[in-house]
């Protein structure tokens, strides 16, 4: 499956496109709050709850919160915001998507259960948070954003100051990068 | 009416069907094939997560043998539960520790009253 292609990846370049932001670092506020989305930190667990996304769309205009675990590093923060936001295009505001539901909580287990694992390989919900997470990769790391920013310098994905460089860029982590790398140019 | 309090409704009238779809010992397989449905919308319905329409409702009221009626909870019986235990949420919130659990339910009933908010849905 290319990523190139994906619905998520699609979704994030459209909302991007919207808001009017065209260089990274992408702030997140604006687009949550272009969405009438709170941004909240929280008070969770520090190995728990990574972020949550509490909706209500009695009218027209949804009313949501996002909270985030305020003991998180910033980078951390933002891939959690970036996939609440995700579920909040991709499975509250599509009409068309089955069983929707008002509020989700997202822990630090099932991130990491669900990141490394393709779209296609999972169903049901396990298959909403594989698409959260593609949909936070690529709207913190748009795929013509980071084109943009590589150039024509020669990628290496186990080149650490390159992807570090690229990273703090983008204020994601190292890791988040290297893994969008590998999606995008392998 | 926020429509927390619309996923409210709906956990309890899945509550009140599964009460009674047990207490007469017919299995979501059997209620779902008597009324054209297939056992996963059955399944669905009494946790709350999908919202029957009112001719469905009225199908399964007529299986389990009782009145429409006694599938719809009361008005104040919605509106004054503590959010946060509602069947809708307690799911996904079982696996919560204590700290997690209350910050959770403090979002939940901070959003329900944004929702009643009448300028937050009128400004475009």
């Amino acid at each position: 499956m290319s990523t190139k292609t994906s619905k998520s990846e699609i979704e994030a370049q459209k909302l991007l496109d919207v808001v009017g932001i065209t260089s990274p670092p992408i702030p997140l506020e604006r687009i949550a709050e272009h969405l009438g989305l709170e941004l909240v930190p929280s008070n969770f667990d520090e190995d728990e709850v990574c972020g949550i996304l509490v909706v209500d769309e009695a009218v027209d205009n949804a009313v949501g919160i996002i909270g985030y675990n305020r003991a998180h590093h910033s980078n951390r923060q933002r891939f959690s915001i970036a996939h609440e936001i995700g579920h909040f295009v991709l499975h509250v505001k599509n009409k068309s998507v089955e069983g929707r539901q008002n509020l989700f909580i997202d822990k630090a287990k099932n991130f990491t259960a669900a990141f490394f694992r393709d779209a296609e390989s999972s169903t049901g919900e396990n298959a909403w948070e594989v698409e959260a997470n593609a949909f936070a990769a690529s709207l913190l790391m748009p795929q013509t954003m980071l084109e943009k920013a590589i150039g024509n310098d020669t990628v290496s994905v186990v080149d650490d100051d390159y992807i570090q460089q690229l990273a703090k860029l983008f204020s994601v982590s190292s890791i988040t990068m290297q893994y969008r790398l590998l999606n995008l140019f392998r | 009416m926020s429509d927390i309090y619309g996923g409210l409704l709906y956990g309890f009238v899945g509550d009140l069907v599964r009460q009674k779809r047990t207490q007469i010992g017919v299995s979501q397989e059997e209620l779902a094939g008597k009324i054209g449905l297939a056992r996963v919308s059955v399944v669905n319905i009494e946790r709350g997560r999908q919202r029957p329409p009112l001719h469905v409702l009225w199908l399964i009221a007529e299986v389990l043998g009782v009145e429409l009626r006694d599938l719809i909870p009361l008005h104040l019986q919605v509106t004054s539960e503590p959010l946060a235990v509602h069947p809708a949420y307690r799911e996904q919130m079982n696996g919560l520790v204590e700290k997690d659990w209350s910050v959770v339910a403090s979002m939940i009933q901070r959003v329900a009253r944004k929702g009643k908010e009448p300028h937050v849905n009128e400004n475009k």
